[in-house]
């Protein structure tokens, strides 16, 4: 059994961390922690140091100041913290004229010749466990090479199991899937977290952020400016409000504009989608029933998502 | 390093396109090359001259001063014909000239030359009979004539088996060693240095392969000349081997370390065929290194080419196992350990672990 998160060291400890390229500083004092057993999304816009974040994770880049620890105290370097490690990247880094059991054999390989114990029976167990969290069995004597790209999404996160790291750190692992695959991934995600590792997530895929990731941190800049279950971010930044959304095949009259504008919602640019977060957006969809049915829209009523906490979040800094 | 190694392997065998061409290709232009460059090297040549003047007359002496004022260092002075003898064989002079008395005011000329050289000792026959009847016309005139030395056999072929095996290898070694971009790009490098904890065994990995992949195309390299090779003996054919092994060895690291400069495909490829094509062309690949002005020779040194096709030479057609053998080794060896390193420490840079 697993320690309660409560229990284990930390997957991932970062404190007060400050890392970059030369002479562009990207992290900025980044402080977080990943329990065992948990799953932490880092979101934020581009450019805001998620990527940058993982790296110093993963002990790809040595931080300027600041501390790394993975699965418990800091190690001796960031190349032994590299084996505590299991990195899916965000392209598809593999192999591609081997199968994906060649490759996990491969990885499998290398990560026993640093380990005296690893032996053939705890490499093939080891191959095999990742082959059957990702359910790739039945694709696993394919060459990566022939495979679709959801597929070659889930043989990615297969190598990333295979060493059974202490810290999974997912670069955008959704990209381009399907909502089949999607649900694949998250279920191998918990999987994992179930025999105690941690995971970090970095990711613009609401749907699977919602689902996969037990907290998430919002970066920018790079400074973490919210951290906490999503929840309870959406339940502190929103309260009861509510998301209306009116979407209009074709451009709505000139009249039903100026009543969307004077109703404060918000269009995307080309006046198709119109958006208002608020406590009254039941009453006040009540009130343009009508006219926008009468303008071919649509509208629905839903609480603010990750999209919106976000668009909050960023746009309260500014 | 052995996981990186099989994975390298089974992605090369079943690239059945890139096998035939690593493969086939080399023995093809081999062929090529020494039916081309074997009967038609043309041209003035800046050949080395080693020369023994046993006449000892006031015509030989001028004739001996006028080649040292022409040829200046490209001309030694040897302390007898044996001597002269060796140096052609061994490779420290394209030519000999042996002055001996003759029957009137000039020396008869001996030209000494090694087969596959005859273009050369033509080029110096020549010039010496040119020389010698410059002034005020005696009777008669020199005689001048050539004589092939050195051990039997085709020695285009040897120095062609060199040539060609030197040159593919680097350009499979480049070819290869590209695959690293796009294992940098997709981050299956920053993966595979994780788990291994470091970038060394990936690139020890890499380059072994190159390494195997060289040697081979060094084999059907051998394999096709052997027909027109001297007799040659077991320990021959194995210090032949070992030296494909160290040429093969020195093009895999200097194929990383061009490689790691690099960012992406579109930068190595050019990169990488220049760097080849350079070397093959200075170090004597294309062509025979006589032919060669004396800088470019002296430039070629440079190469790991002109190093392993002496070797080759010296071993294959001279049938010796000298210090000329022994440096060769130790400069590709040299050359394949100092790539890697390089090529380790770019990386690293590249991607700190």
């Amino acid at each position: 059994m697993p320690a309660s998160p409560a229990e284990a060291a930390p997957a991932l400890r970062l404190a007060q961390v400050h890392a970059g390229y030369r002479d562009r500083p990207v992290l900025k004092g980044l402080s977080l922690t990943i329990a065992a057993g948990e799953a932490y999304a880092l979101l934020g816009p581009n450019g805001a140091g998620k990527s940058t974040a993982a790296r110093v994770a993963c002990g790809l880049l040595r931080p300027e100041r600041g501390t790394v620890s993975v699965g418990g105290p800091s190690p001796s370097s960031s190349a032994d913290r590299g084996r505590h490690v299991g990195l899916a990247p965000q392209d598809c880094a593999l192999f591609p004229a081997l199968t994906i059991r060649e490759n996990l054999e491969t990885i499998a390989r290398l990560g026993s010749a640093r380990s005296p114990g690893g032996d053939r029976a705890c490499r093939t167990s080891a191959v095999e466990d990742a082959l059957r969290r990702t359910d790739c069995i039945a694709r696993a004597d394919e060459r990566v090479s022939s495979l679709s790209g959801g597929w070659r999404r889930r043989a990615n996160l297969a190598a990333a199991l295979v060493s059974r790291p202490s810290l999974l750190v997912l670069d955008e692992p959704t990209e381009g899937v399907d909502a089949r695959t999607r649900t694949n991934l998250v279920r191998a995600v918990r999987d994992t977290l179930d025999t105690g590792a941690g995971c970090l997530i970095i990711s613009h895929d609401a749907a699977f952020v919602t689902q996969a990731a037990d907290r998430v941190g919002v970066l920018a800049d790079g400074r973490l400016i919210a951290e906490g279950p999503l929840g309870a971010l959406l339940a502190q930044t929103f309260g009861e409000h509510r998301l209306l959304t009116v979407r209009f095949v074709n451009r709505p009259p000139e009249v039903l504009t100026r009543q969307l504008m004077a109703s404060r919602l918000e269009s995307n640019g080309d006046a198709l989608v119109w958006r208002r977060v608020g406590a009254d957006v039941l009453d006040l969809a009540d009130r343009l029933a009508d006219a926008i049915d009468g303008g071919a829209g649509e509208m629905i009523i839903r609480r603010p998502g990750l999209d919106e906490l976000l668009d909050r979040l960023l746009e309260s800094r500014s | 390093m052995i996981a990186v190694f099989r994975a390298c392997a089974l992605g090369f065998l079943r690239d059945r396109g890139g096998l035939a061409m690593t493969l086939l290709l080399p023995p093809l232009v081999y062929l090529l090359f020494a039916s081309v460059f074997g009967s038609s090297s043309r041209g003035e040549i800046e050949a080395s001259l080693s020369l023994y003047d046993e006449a000892q007359t006031p015509a030989s002496r001028a004739l001996e001063q006028d080649l040292r004022s022409r040829l200046g260092r490209r001309q030694t002075t040897e302390p007898d014909a044996a001597t002269v003898e060796a140096a052609v064989v061994a490779g420290r002079a394209d030519v000999g000239a042996v002055l001996r008395p003759g029957a009137n005011a000039f020396p008869d000329i001996e030209i000494l030359t090694a087969a596959g050289r005859e273009v050369a000792a033509a080029a110096v026959a020549g010039q010496v009979r040119r020389m010698a009847v410059v002034g005020p016309p005696p009777p008669g005139a020199p005689e001048v004539r050539i004589r092939t030395v050195g051990p039997p056999g085709d020695a285009q072929s040897v120095y062609y088996a060199g040539a060609v095996s030197i040159m593919f290898v680097f350009f499979a070694a480049m070819h290869g060693a590209m695959t690293g971009l796009d294992d940098r790009r997709s981050g299956l490098q920053a993966r595979l240095s994780l788990v291994a904890g470091g970038l060394g065994p990936i690139l020890a990995g890499r380059a072994a392969w190159l390494t195997v992949v060289g040697v081979a195309q060094s084999l059907t390299i051998l394999a096709v000349a052997a027909p027109n090779l001297p007799p040659t003996q077991p320990w021959q054919i194995a210090a032949w081997m070992f030296t494909a092994l160290l040429a093969s060895v020195a093009a895999a690291g200097i194929a990383l370390a061009v490689i790691a400069l690099c960012r992406s495909r579109d930068q190595a490829q050019p990169l990488s065929t220049f760097v080849v094509l350079l070397m093959a062309a200075l170090g004597g690949s294309m062509a025979p290194r006589f032919l060669m002005p004396d800088l470019i020779r002296q430039l070629g040194w440079a190469t790991p080419h002109a190093w392993a096709i002496e070797a080759g030479q010296t071993l294959l057609w001279r049938g010796v196992m000298d210090k000329t053998v022994i440096a060769a080794w130790a400069v590709l060896g040299a050359a394949g350990i100092a790539g890697g390193f390089l090529a380790l420490r770019i990386e690293t840079r590249r991607a700190p672990v």
